[in-house]
Protein backbone atom coordinates (compact mmCIF):
# COMPACT_ATOMS: atom_id res chain seq x y z
CA UNK A 1 0.00 0.00 0.00
CA UNK A 2 2.66 2.43 0.93
CA UNK A 3 5.62 0.72 -0.68
CA UNK A 4 8.24 3.13 -1.87
CA UNK A 5 8.88 3.69 -5.51
CA UNK A 6 11.90 1.72 -6.58
CA UNK A 7 14.34 3.02 -9.13
CA UNK A 8 14.38 0.70 -12.12
CA UNK A 9 17.43 -0.51 -13.98
CA UNK A 10 17.54 2.57 -16.11
CA UNK A 11 16.73 4.86 -13.29
CA UNK A 12 13.06 4.94 -14.17
CA UNK A 13 10.57 4.58 -11.43
CA UNK A 14 8.99 1.16 -11.15
CA UNK A 15 5.56 1.26 -9.66
CA UNK A 16 4.70 -1.67 -7.45
CA UNK A 17 1.56 -3.59 -8.33
CA UNK A 18 0.09 -2.43 -5.05
CA UNK A 19 0.48 1.10 -6.20
CA UNK A 20 -1.25 0.24 -9.43
CA UNK A 21 -4.11 -1.04 -7.35
CA UNK A 22 -4.05 2.11 -5.27
CA UNK A 23 -4.25 4.29 -8.33
CA UNK A 24 -7.05 2.17 -9.69
CA UNK A 25 -8.87 2.36 -6.37
CA UNK A 26 -8.56 6.11 -6.22
CA UNK A 27 -9.96 6.36 -9.71
CA UNK A 28 -12.81 4.12 -8.71
CA UNK A 29 -13.69 6.26 -5.73
CA UNK A 30 -13.55 9.32 -7.93
CA UNK A 31 -16.04 7.75 -10.27
CA UNK A 32 -18.26 6.83 -7.35
CA UNK A 33 -18.12 10.44 -6.22
CA UNK A 34 -19.28 11.42 -9.69
CA UNK A 35 -22.27 9.14 -9.37
CA UNK A 36 -20.96 6.20 -11.39
CA UNK A 37 -22.99 3.20 -10.26
CA UNK A 38 -20.79 0.67 -11.96
CA UNK A 39 -17.86 2.06 -10.01
CA UNK A 40 -19.71 1.42 -6.78
CA UNK A 41 -20.40 -2.13 -7.90
CA UNK A 42 -16.75 -2.57 -8.81
CA UNK A 43 -15.68 -1.27 -5.44
CA UNK A 44 -18.08 -3.65 -3.74
CA UNK A 45 -16.82 -6.52 -5.83
CA UNK A 46 -13.25 -5.66 -5.00
CA UNK A 47 -13.60 -5.03 -1.29
CA UNK A 48 -16.97 -6.43 -0.25
CA UNK A 49 -15.67 -9.65 1.18
CA UNK A 50 -12.76 -8.06 2.97
CA UNK A 51 -15.04 -5.43 4.48
CA UNK A 52 -17.60 -8.02 5.47
CA UNK A 53 -14.84 -9.95 7.20
CA UNK A 54 -13.59 -6.93 9.09
CA UNK A 55 -17.12 -6.03 10.13
CA UNK A 56 -17.90 -9.59 11.17
CA UNK A 57 -14.92 -9.60 13.46
CA UNK A 58 -16.24 -6.49 15.17
CA UNK A 59 -19.95 -7.17 15.47
CA UNK A 60 -19.76 -10.95 15.62
CA UNK A 61 -23.19 -11.56 14.18
CA UNK A 62 -23.58 -12.68 10.59
CA UNK A 63 -26.81 -10.91 9.75
CA UNK A 64 -25.85 -7.72 11.48
CA UNK A 65 -22.52 -7.76 9.66
CA UNK A 66 -24.32 -7.66 6.34
CA UNK A 67 -26.45 -4.78 7.50
CA UNK A 68 -23.36 -2.88 8.56
CA UNK A 69 -21.74 -3.67 5.22
CA UNK A 70 -24.76 -2.15 3.54
CA UNK A 71 -24.52 0.90 5.75
CA UNK A 72 -20.87 1.13 4.83
CA UNK A 73 -21.54 1.03 1.11
CA UNK A 74 -24.30 3.59 1.54
CA UNK A 75 -21.84 5.84 3.34
CA UNK A 76 -19.33 5.33 0.54
CA UNK A 77 -21.95 6.24 -2.05
CA UNK A 78 -22.86 9.38 -0.17
CA UNK A 79 -19.39 10.34 0.96
CA UNK A 80 -17.02 9.36 -1.83
CA UNK A 81 -16.56 13.02 -2.61
CA UNK A 82 -14.93 13.52 0.75
CA UNK A 83 -12.12 11.10 -0.03
CA UNK A 84 -8.96 13.15 -0.21
CA UNK A 85 -6.43 10.45 -0.87
CA UNK A 86 -4.65 11.02 2.40
CA UNK A 87 -5.08 7.35 3.20
CA UNK A 88 -5.32 4.38 0.90
CA UNK A 89 -8.77 3.52 -0.35
CA UNK A 90 -8.56 0.23 1.50
CA UNK A 91 -7.81 2.01 4.75
CA UNK A 92 -10.52 4.58 4.11
CA UNK A 93 -13.11 1.88 3.48
CA UNK A 94 -12.12 -0.09 6.56
CA UNK A 95 -12.30 3.08 8.61
CA UNK A 96 -15.84 3.70 7.43
CA UNK A 97 -16.83 0.10 8.07
CA UNK A 98 -15.34 0.19 11.54
CA UNK A 99 -17.20 3.37 12.43
CA UNK A 100 -20.43 1.89 11.19
CA UNK A 101 -19.84 -1.30 13.13
CA UNK A 102 -18.85 0.48 16.31
CA UNK A 103 -21.76 2.83 16.00
CA UNK A 104 -24.10 -0.10 15.63
CA UNK A 105 -22.68 -1.76 18.69
CA UNK A 106 -22.98 1.45 20.67
CA UNK A 107 -26.55 2.07 19.68
CA UNK A 108 -27.76 -1.42 20.23
CA UNK A 109 -26.76 -4.06 22.56
CA UNK A 110 -26.51 -7.18 20.50
CA UNK A 111 -29.37 -9.27 21.66
CA UNK A 112 -29.76 -12.01 19.14
CA UNK A 113 -27.77 -15.17 19.06
CA UNK A 114 -26.09 -16.07 15.85
CA UNK A 115 -26.56 -19.56 14.55
CA UNK A 116 -22.88 -20.15 14.38
CA UNK A 117 -22.55 -19.20 18.01
CA UNK A 118 -25.15 -21.73 18.98
CA UNK A 119 -23.51 -24.41 16.93
CA UNK A 120 -20.04 -23.59 18.02
CA UNK A 121 -20.76 -22.91 21.64
CA UNK A 122 -18.26 -25.03 23.58
CA UNK A 123 -19.83 -27.93 25.33
CA UNK A 124 -18.84 -29.37 28.65
CA UNK A 125 -16.70 -32.06 27.15
CA UNK A 126 -12.97 -31.71 27.56
CA UNK A 127 -10.97 -30.53 24.60
CA UNK A 128 -8.31 -32.51 22.80
CA UNK A 129 -5.90 -33.94 25.30
CA UNK A 130 -2.49 -32.45 25.50
CA UNK A 131 -2.41 -31.18 21.99
CA UNK A 132 0.38 -28.73 21.61
CA UNK A 133 -0.16 -25.25 20.36
CA UNK A 134 2.32 -26.05 17.67
CA UNK A 135 -0.15 -28.47 16.12
CA UNK A 136 -3.14 -26.25 16.23
CA UNK A 137 -5.98 -26.96 13.94
CA UNK A 138 -7.13 -23.90 12.07
CA UNK A 139 -10.74 -24.69 12.71
CA UNK A 140 -10.19 -24.81 16.44
CA UNK A 141 -8.36 -21.52 16.39
CA UNK A 142 -11.17 -19.98 14.40
CA UNK A 143 -13.68 -21.12 16.97
CA UNK A 144 -11.66 -19.63 19.77
CA UNK A 145 -11.09 -16.37 17.93
CA UNK A 146 -14.84 -16.01 17.49
CA UNK A 147 -15.16 -16.12 21.26
CA UNK A 148 -12.64 -13.38 21.98
CA UNK A 149 -13.56 -9.84 22.90
CA UNK A 150 -14.30 -7.29 20.22
CA UNK A 151 -11.04 -5.37 20.62
CA UNK A 152 -9.02 -8.56 20.29
CA UNK A 153 -10.95 -9.86 17.30
CA UNK A 154 -10.70 -6.50 15.63
CA UNK A 155 -6.95 -6.14 15.89
CA UNK A 156 -6.43 -9.70 14.72
CA UNK A 157 -8.60 -9.14 11.66
CA UNK A 158 -6.89 -5.89 10.83
CA UNK A 159 -3.36 -7.18 11.21
CA UNK A 160 -3.88 -10.64 9.77
CA UNK A 161 -6.33 -10.07 6.96
CA UNK A 162 -6.90 -6.46 6.00
CA UNK A 163 -3.82 -5.86 3.94
CA UNK A 164 -3.10 -2.70 5.88
CA UNK A 165 0.32 -1.70 7.12
CA UNK A 166 0.86 -1.39 10.85
CA UNK A 167 0.75 2.36 10.54
CA UNK A 168 -2.57 2.14 8.77
CA UNK A 169 -3.90 -0.29 11.34
CA UNK A 170 -2.96 2.19 14.04
CA UNK A 171 -4.72 4.99 12.16
CA UNK A 172 -7.85 2.95 11.68
CA UNK A 173 -7.92 2.02 15.33
CA UNK A 174 -7.04 5.54 16.37
CA UNK A 175 -4.21 4.41 18.61
CA UNK A 176 -0.45 4.96 18.61
CA UNK A 177 1.47 2.54 16.43
CA UNK A 178 3.19 1.06 19.46
CA UNK A 179 -0.13 0.24 21.03
CA UNK A 180 -1.01 -2.05 18.14
CA UNK A 181 1.70 -4.41 19.31
CA UNK A 182 0.50 -4.47 22.89
CA UNK A 183 -3.06 -5.04 21.74
CA UNK A 184 -1.88 -7.87 19.54
CA UNK A 185 -0.04 -9.39 22.47
CA UNK A 186 -3.15 -9.15 24.60
CA UNK A 187 -5.22 -10.78 21.87
CA UNK A 188 -2.70 -13.56 21.54
CA UNK A 189 -2.65 -14.10 25.30
CA UNK A 190 -6.44 -14.31 25.37
CA UNK A 191 -6.38 -16.71 22.45
CA UNK A 192 -3.81 -18.88 24.14
CA UNK A 193 -5.72 -18.90 27.42
CA UNK A 194 -8.86 -20.03 25.63
CA UNK A 195 -6.99 -22.74 23.81
CA UNK A 196 -5.44 -23.97 27.02
CA UNK A 197 -8.90 -24.15 28.56
CA UNK A 198 -9.74 -26.52 25.75
CA UNK A 199 -6.83 -28.72 26.58
CA UNK A 200 -4.22 -27.31 24.28
CA UNK A 201 -0.93 -26.50 25.86
CA UNK A 202 2.20 -24.91 24.72
CA UNK B 1 3.90 -11.84 25.28
CA UNK B 2 6.99 -13.94 25.88
CA UNK B 3 10.65 -13.91 25.38
CA UNK B 4 10.30 -14.38 21.67
CA UNK B 5 8.65 -11.01 21.39
CA UNK B 6 11.90 -9.45 22.36
CA UNK B 7 13.56 -11.14 19.44
CA UNK B 8 11.01 -10.67 16.71
CA UNK B 9 8.36 -8.02 17.08
CA UNK B 10 4.82 -9.16 17.61
CA UNK B 11 3.77 -6.97 14.71
CA UNK B 12 6.06 -8.89 12.40
CA UNK B 13 4.95 -12.23 13.73
CA UNK B 14 1.27 -11.35 13.54
CA UNK B 15 1.36 -9.91 10.07
CA UNK B 16 3.79 -12.49 8.75
CA UNK B 17 5.80 -9.72 7.16
CA UNK B 18 9.19 -10.67 8.48
CA UNK B 19 12.30 -8.71 7.79
CA UNK B 20 15.38 -10.54 6.62
CA UNK B 21 16.89 -10.13 10.08
CA UNK B 22 13.81 -11.62 11.67
CA UNK B 23 13.88 -14.60 9.33
CA UNK B 24 17.48 -15.25 10.15
CA UNK B 25 16.70 -14.97 13.83
CA UNK B 26 14.06 -17.66 13.57
CA UNK B 27 16.76 -20.13 12.58
CA UNK B 28 18.44 -19.77 15.92
CA UNK B 29 15.49 -19.11 18.22
CA UNK B 30 13.21 -22.07 18.93
CA UNK B 31 10.83 -19.97 21.01
CA UNK B 32 10.51 -17.51 18.17
CA UNK B 33 9.79 -20.31 15.71
CA UNK B 34 7.08 -21.59 18.02
CA UNK B 35 5.60 -18.11 18.22
CA UNK B 36 5.79 -17.71 14.48
CA UNK B 37 4.02 -21.02 14.03
CA UNK B 38 1.23 -20.02 16.37
CA UNK B 39 0.78 -16.71 14.64
CA UNK B 40 0.71 -18.49 11.32
CA UNK B 41 -2.12 -20.69 12.58
CA UNK B 42 -3.91 -17.58 13.83
CA UNK B 43 -3.57 -15.84 10.48
CA UNK B 44 -4.80 -18.94 8.69
CA UNK B 45 -7.80 -19.08 11.00
CA UNK B 46 -8.66 -15.42 10.50
CA UNK B 47 -8.36 -15.70 6.75
CA UNK B 48 -10.38 -18.90 6.74
CA UNK B 49 -13.15 -17.19 8.66
CA UNK B 50 -13.22 -14.32 6.20
CA UNK B 51 -12.98 -16.56 3.16
CA UNK B 52 -16.17 -18.26 4.23
CA UNK B 53 -18.07 -14.99 4.15
CA UNK B 54 -19.83 -13.93 1.01
CA UNK B 55 -21.13 -10.41 0.50
CA UNK B 56 -24.77 -10.56 -0.54
CA UNK B 57 -25.35 -10.28 -4.24
CA UNK B 58 -27.67 -7.54 -5.31
CA UNK B 59 -26.95 -5.38 -2.29
CA UNK B 60 -25.66 -2.50 -4.39
CA UNK B 61 -28.62 -2.62 -6.76
CA UNK B 62 -31.02 -2.43 -3.85
CA UNK B 63 -28.99 0.32 -2.29
CA UNK B 64 -29.04 2.38 -5.47
CA UNK B 65 -32.74 1.77 -5.96
CA UNK B 66 -33.34 3.07 -2.48
CA UNK B 67 -31.15 6.08 -3.16
CA UNK B 68 -33.20 6.76 -6.29
CA UNK B 69 -36.41 6.67 -4.34
CA UNK B 70 -34.96 9.02 -1.79
CA UNK B 71 -33.77 11.44 -4.42
CA UNK B 72 -37.28 11.45 -5.86
CA UNK B 73 -38.58 12.54 -2.51
CA UNK B 74 -40.06 9.18 -1.68
CA UNK B 75 -38.85 8.68 1.83
CA UNK B 76 -41.59 6.32 2.78
CA UNK B 77 -40.00 3.32 1.18
CA UNK B 78 -38.47 0.61 3.19
CA UNK B 79 -34.77 0.76 3.41
CA UNK B 80 -33.30 -2.36 1.90
CA UNK B 81 -31.54 -4.80 4.11
CA UNK B 82 -29.03 -7.30 3.08
CA UNK B 83 -30.86 -10.00 4.92
CA UNK B 84 -33.90 -9.42 2.83
CA UNK B 85 -31.76 -9.51 -0.23
CA UNK B 86 -30.48 -12.85 0.84
CA UNK B 87 -33.98 -14.18 0.71
CA UNK B 88 -33.82 -13.78 -3.02
CA UNK B 89 -35.79 -11.55 -5.25
CA UNK B 90 -38.34 -14.13 -6.17
CA UNK B 91 -39.05 -15.04 -2.62
CA UNK B 92 -39.18 -11.46 -1.50
CA UNK B 93 -41.50 -10.52 -4.31
CA UNK B 94 -43.75 -13.40 -3.52
CA UNK B 95 -43.82 -12.50 0.12
CA UNK B 96 -44.65 -8.91 -0.56
CA UNK B 97 -47.16 -9.69 -3.25
CA UNK B 98 -49.06 -12.26 -1.34
CA UNK B 99 -49.35 -10.97 2.14
CA UNK B 100 -47.36 -8.01 3.25
CA UNK B 101 -48.58 -5.71 0.52
CA UNK B 102 -52.12 -6.62 1.26
CA UNK B 103 -51.79 -6.05 4.91
CA UNK B 104 -49.94 -2.80 4.56
CA UNK B 105 -53.06 -1.14 3.26
CA UNK B 106 -55.72 -3.33 4.69
CA UNK B 107 -57.71 -2.16 7.60
CA UNK B 108 -54.91 -0.19 9.09
CA UNK B 109 -53.13 -3.33 10.10
CA UNK B 110 -49.94 -2.14 8.51
CA UNK B 111 -47.65 -5.10 8.33
CA UNK B 112 -44.15 -4.57 7.16
CA UNK B 113 -40.78 -6.03 7.48
CA UNK B 114 -38.55 -4.41 10.02
CA UNK B 115 -35.81 -3.01 7.89
CA UNK B 116 -33.41 -2.48 10.69
CA UNK B 117 -33.45 -2.59 14.38
CA UNK B 118 -34.13 0.44 16.41
CA UNK B 119 -34.45 2.87 13.56
CA UNK B 120 -37.00 4.72 15.54
CA UNK B 121 -34.71 5.04 18.45
CA UNK B 122 -36.13 2.14 20.37
CA UNK B 123 -33.74 0.78 22.89
CA UNK B 124 -34.03 -2.77 21.70
CA UNK B 125 -32.84 -4.02 18.39
CA UNK B 126 -35.49 -5.78 16.40
CA UNK B 127 -34.30 -8.68 14.36
CA UNK B 128 -34.82 -8.42 10.66
CA UNK B 129 -37.93 -10.14 9.47
CA UNK B 130 -39.71 -8.99 12.55
CA UNK B 131 -43.16 -8.02 11.46
CA UNK B 132 -44.39 -4.73 12.70
CA UNK B 133 -48.09 -5.20 12.94
CA UNK B 134 -49.05 -1.59 13.21
CA UNK B 135 -50.69 -2.45 16.49
CA UNK B 136 -49.17 -0.75 19.46
CA UNK B 137 -46.87 -3.05 21.35
CA UNK B 138 -47.36 -5.96 19.02
CA UNK B 139 -44.62 -7.50 16.95
CA UNK B 140 -44.07 -10.91 15.51
CA UNK B 141 -41.22 -13.19 14.63
CA UNK B 142 -41.51 -16.40 12.70
CA UNK B 143 -39.03 -19.18 12.25
CA UNK B 144 -37.93 -22.59 13.30
CA UNK B 145 -38.07 -23.50 16.96
CA UNK B 146 -34.48 -24.32 17.77
CA UNK B 147 -34.51 -24.82 21.48
CA UNK B 148 -36.31 -24.39 24.76
CA UNK B 149 -34.37 -23.16 27.76
CA UNK B 150 -36.75 -23.22 30.68
CA UNK B 151 -39.41 -20.68 29.83
CA UNK B 152 -37.42 -19.20 26.97
CA UNK B 153 -37.70 -20.32 23.37
CA UNK B 154 -35.06 -19.89 20.73
CA UNK B 155 -36.64 -19.21 17.37
CA UNK B 156 -34.43 -19.08 14.33
CA UNK B 157 -35.96 -16.63 11.95
CA UNK B 158 -35.81 -17.15 8.25
CA UNK B 159 -32.74 -15.05 7.88
CA UNK B 160 -30.74 -17.33 10.11
CA UNK B 161 -30.92 -15.18 13.21
CA UNK B 162 -32.05 -16.67 16.47
CA UNK B 163 -34.36 -14.69 18.68
CA UNK B 164 -35.06 -15.34 22.34
CA UNK B 165 -38.72 -15.46 23.24
CA UNK B 166 -39.81 -15.55 26.84
CA UNK B 167 -43.06 -17.15 27.87
CA UNK B 168 -45.16 -16.71 30.97
CA UNK B 169 -48.57 -17.35 32.42
CA UNK B 170 -50.09 -14.84 30.02
CA UNK B 171 -48.72 -16.60 26.97
CA UNK B 172 -51.26 -18.46 24.87
CA UNK B 173 -49.84 -21.34 22.91
CA UNK B 174 -51.46 -22.84 19.83
CA UNK B 175 -50.68 -25.39 17.21
CA UNK B 176 -52.04 -25.39 13.69
CA UNK B 177 -52.91 -28.97 12.96
CA UNK B 178 -55.09 -30.90 10.54
CA UNK B 179 -58.80 -30.57 11.21
CA UNK B 180 -61.96 -31.81 9.57
CA UNK B 181 -64.81 -30.12 7.80
CA UNK B 182 -67.17 -31.52 10.37
CA UNK B 183 -65.38 -29.56 13.06
CA UNK B 184 -66.42 -26.27 11.47
CA UNK B 185 -69.46 -24.75 13.11
CA UNK B 186 -71.47 -21.59 12.61
CA UNK B 187 -69.71 -18.61 14.05
CA UNK B 188 -66.22 -20.02 13.59
CA UNK B 189 -63.68 -17.42 12.50
CA UNK B 190 -62.00 -18.78 9.38
CA UNK B 191 -59.74 -17.88 6.53
CA UNK B 192 -60.50 -19.62 3.26
CA UNK B 193 -58.16 -19.97 0.35
CA UNK B 194 -59.16 -21.33 -3.02
CA UNK B 195 -60.50 -20.31 -6.41
CA UNK B 196 -63.81 -19.06 -7.71
CA UNK B 197 -65.94 -21.48 -9.63
CA UNK B 198 -69.63 -21.35 -10.43
CA UNK B 199 -70.19 -18.32 -8.28
CA UNK B 200 -68.59 -19.56 -5.13
CA UNK B 201 -65.18 -19.79 -3.60
CA UNK B 202 -64.08 -23.39 -3.99
CA UNK B 203 -62.06 -23.96 -0.86
CA UNK B 204 -58.66 -25.53 -1.11
CA UNK B 205 -57.75 -24.66 2.45
CA UNK B 206 -59.85 -23.59 5.39
CA UNK B 207 -58.03 -22.28 8.41
CA UNK B 208 -59.88 -22.08 11.68
CA UNK B 209 -58.79 -19.02 13.61
CA UNK B 210 -58.98 -18.38 17.32
CA UNK B 211 -61.00 -15.19 17.12
CA UNK B 212 -63.13 -13.30 14.69
CA UNK B 213 -61.49 -10.59 12.63
CA UNK B 214 -62.32 -7.06 13.63
CA UNK B 215 -64.31 -4.70 11.47
CA UNK B 216 -62.28 -2.23 9.50
CA UNK B 217 -63.04 1.24 8.34
CA UNK B 218 -60.08 1.63 6.03
CA UNK B 219 -61.04 2.90 2.60
CA UNK B 220 -57.62 1.91 1.35
CA UNK B 221 -58.56 -1.68 1.73
CA UNK B 222 -60.64 -1.40 -1.41
CA UNK B 223 -57.40 -1.10 -3.35
CA UNK B 224 -56.36 -4.55 -2.44
CA UNK B 225 -59.32 -6.54 -3.58
CA UNK B 226 -57.98 -10.00 -3.87
CA UNK B 227 -59.72 -13.02 -5.15
CA UNK B 228 -59.26 -16.51 -3.91
CA UNK B 229 -59.46 -15.72 -0.24
CA UNK B 230 -62.07 -14.95 2.33
CA UNK B 231 -61.73 -14.03 5.97
CA UNK B 232 -64.60 -13.83 8.36
CA UNK B 233 -67.04 -15.92 10.32
CA UNK B 234 -68.96 -18.96 9.18
CA UNK B 235 -72.68 -18.66 8.42
CA UNK B 236 -75.25 -20.83 6.72
CA UNK B 237 -73.38 -24.03 7.20
CA UNK B 238 -74.52 -27.01 5.17
CA UNK B 239 -73.02 -30.12 3.64
CA UNK B 240 -70.45 -29.11 1.06
CA UNK B 241 -70.87 -25.40 1.55
CA UNK B 242 -70.96 -22.51 3.95
CA UNK B 243 -70.89 -18.76 3.82
CA UNK B 244 -68.18 -16.51 5.14
CA UNK B 245 -69.34 -13.16 6.43
CA UNK B 246 -66.44 -10.75 6.18
CA UNK B 247 -65.89 -7.83 8.55
CA UNK B 248 -67.42 -5.35 6.10
CA UNK B 249 -70.56 -7.43 5.77
CA UNK B 250 -69.67 -9.04 2.48
CA UNK B 251 -70.93 -12.59 2.31
CA UNK B 252 -68.87 -15.06 0.32
CA UNK B 253 -70.28 -18.43 -0.66
CA UNK B 254 -67.78 -21.19 -0.10
CA UNK B 255 -67.96 -24.72 -1.47
CA UNK B 256 -66.00 -27.57 0.00
CA UNK B 257 -65.08 -31.01 -1.18
CA UNK B 258 -63.14 -34.01 -0.04
CA UNK B 259 -60.06 -32.24 -1.36
CA UNK B 260 -60.53 -29.33 1.01
CA UNK B 261 -57.95 -29.24 3.74
CA UNK B 262 -58.87 -27.94 7.13
CA UNK B 263 -56.28 -26.54 9.47
CA UNK B 264 -57.39 -25.96 13.01
CA UNK B 265 -55.70 -23.65 15.49
CA UNK B 266 -55.92 -25.42 18.81
CA UNK B 267 -54.56 -24.44 22.21
CA UNK B 268 -51.77 -26.61 23.57
CA UNK B 269 -49.37 -26.64 26.45
CA UNK B 270 -46.02 -25.01 25.60
CA UNK B 271 -44.34 -28.32 26.39
CA UNK B 272 -46.07 -29.78 23.36
CA UNK B 273 -44.25 -27.51 20.94
CA UNK B 274 -41.99 -29.44 18.60
CA UNK B 275 -38.39 -28.52 17.98
CA UNK B 276 -37.70 -27.72 14.37
CA UNK B 277 -41.27 -26.80 13.55
CA UNK B 278 -42.17 -23.44 12.09
CA UNK B 279 -43.24 -21.23 14.94
CA UNK B 280 -44.56 -17.71 15.27
CA UNK B 281 -44.31 -15.59 18.37
CA UNK B 282 -46.28 -12.41 18.89
CA UNK B 283 -45.54 -10.00 21.67
CA UNK B 284 -43.29 -7.10 22.50
CA UNK B 285 -39.54 -6.74 22.65
CA UNK B 286 -38.07 -5.94 26.02
CA UNK B 287 -35.11 -3.64 26.50
CA UNK B 288 -32.72 -6.58 26.32
CA UNK B 289 -34.14 -7.62 22.96
CA UNK B 290 -35.95 -10.67 24.24
CA UNK B 291 -39.50 -10.91 23.00
CA UNK B 292 -42.05 -11.21 25.78
CA UNK B 293 -44.63 -13.34 24.06
CA UNK B 294 -48.38 -13.06 24.19
CA UNK B 295 -49.04 -15.81 21.70
CA UNK B 296 -47.05 -18.71 20.35
CA UNK B 297 -48.32 -20.55 17.33
CA UNK B 298 -46.73 -23.54 15.71
CA UNK B 299 -47.41 -25.04 12.35
CA UNK B 300 -47.90 -28.77 12.38
CA UNK B 301 -49.84 -28.68 9.13
CA UNK B 302 -49.04 -25.86 6.73
CA UNK B 303 -52.00 -23.77 5.71
CA UNK B 304 -51.72 -22.25 2.28
CA UNK B 305 -52.87 -18.68 2.28
CA UNK B 306 -53.02 -18.07 -1.43
CA UNK B 307 -55.04 -19.87 -3.98
CA UNK B 308 -53.72 -21.65 -7.02
CA UNK B 309 -50.61 -20.15 -8.61
CA UNK B 310 -51.44 -17.13 -10.67
CA UNK B 311 -54.60 -16.31 -8.82
CA UNK B 312 -55.34 -12.77 -9.89
CA UNK B 313 -55.17 -9.80 -7.66
CA UNK B 314 -57.69 -7.05 -8.10
CA UNK B 315 -60.02 -8.39 -10.74
CA UNK B 316 -60.01 -10.51 -13.85
CA UNK B 317 -60.10 -14.22 -14.36
CA UNK B 318 -62.90 -16.02 -12.62
CA UNK B 319 -64.02 -13.07 -10.56
CA UNK B 320 -66.03 -13.07 -7.42
CA UNK B 321 -69.60 -14.25 -7.53
CA UNK B 322 -72.21 -11.94 -8.95
CA UNK B 323 -73.68 -9.85 -6.22
CA UNK B 324 -70.71 -10.40 -4.01
CA UNK B 325 -68.39 -7.72 -5.33
CA UNK B 326 -66.25 -7.12 -2.34
CA UNK B 327 -65.27 -3.63 -1.46
CA UNK B 328 -62.15 -4.54 0.41
CA UNK B 329 -59.58 -7.19 0.94
CA UNK B 330 -60.69 -10.27 2.73
CA UNK B 331 -57.81 -9.53 5.01
CA UNK B 332 -59.15 -6.11 5.84
CA UNK B 333 -59.95 -5.71 9.47
CA UNK B 334 -57.54 -8.29 10.64
CA UNK B 335 -57.19 -6.14 13.69
CA UNK B 336 -54.75 -6.57 16.49
CA UNK B 337 -55.71 -9.93 17.84
CA UNK B 338 -52.36 -11.53 18.67
CA UNK B 339 -53.50 -15.04 17.88
CA UNK B 340 -54.74 -14.06 14.45
CA UNK B 341 -51.55 -12.16 13.81
CA UNK B 342 -49.59 -15.27 14.75
CA UNK B 343 -51.68 -17.44 12.47
CA UNK B 344 -51.17 -15.12 9.54
CA UNK B 345 -47.49 -14.87 10.32
CA UNK B 346 -47.21 -18.62 10.03
CA UNK B 347 -49.06 -18.62 6.76
CA UNK B 348 -46.66 -16.16 5.22
CA UNK B 349 -44.24 -17.89 2.87
CA UNK B 350 -41.06 -19.01 4.57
Amino acid sequence: MTAPLDPGPAGDLVVHPAEDADASDVGLVGRVAAGDREALRDLYGRYGQMLLGQIRFVVGDRGLSEEVLQDTMAAVWRGAGSFRGEASVRSWLIGIARRQARDRIRRHRLVTVDDAVLVDRPGGAPGPEQVTLGRLEVGVVAEVIAGLGVAHREVLALVCASGLSMREVAEVLGIPAGTVGSRLSAARAALRASLEQRGYRR
Amino acid sequence: MNSAAAHVSVEELASGSLTTAAREHLHVCAACRQDAHEWSATRDAVNLMIAELHPPEGMIDELLAYADRESCGDRGGRRPTSRLLRLGRERWSRLVATVAALLLVAGGVGYGISARGGSSGASAIRPALTMMTGCSGLESVTGSLQGIEGTTLLIRVTAGRTVRVSTGPATHTYVQQPGTLTSIVIGDPVIVSGSYSDGSLRAADVGQLTSAPAASSSADAAKVLRQGQALGTVEDLAAGRFTVREPDGTRVAVSTSTATRVVATVPVDPAQLQLGARTAAVGTFGPDGTMVSTVLDQQASPLRLVGPPGAPIGGGGGGPPVGAQRSRSPLAGLGCDPATVATIALIMPA
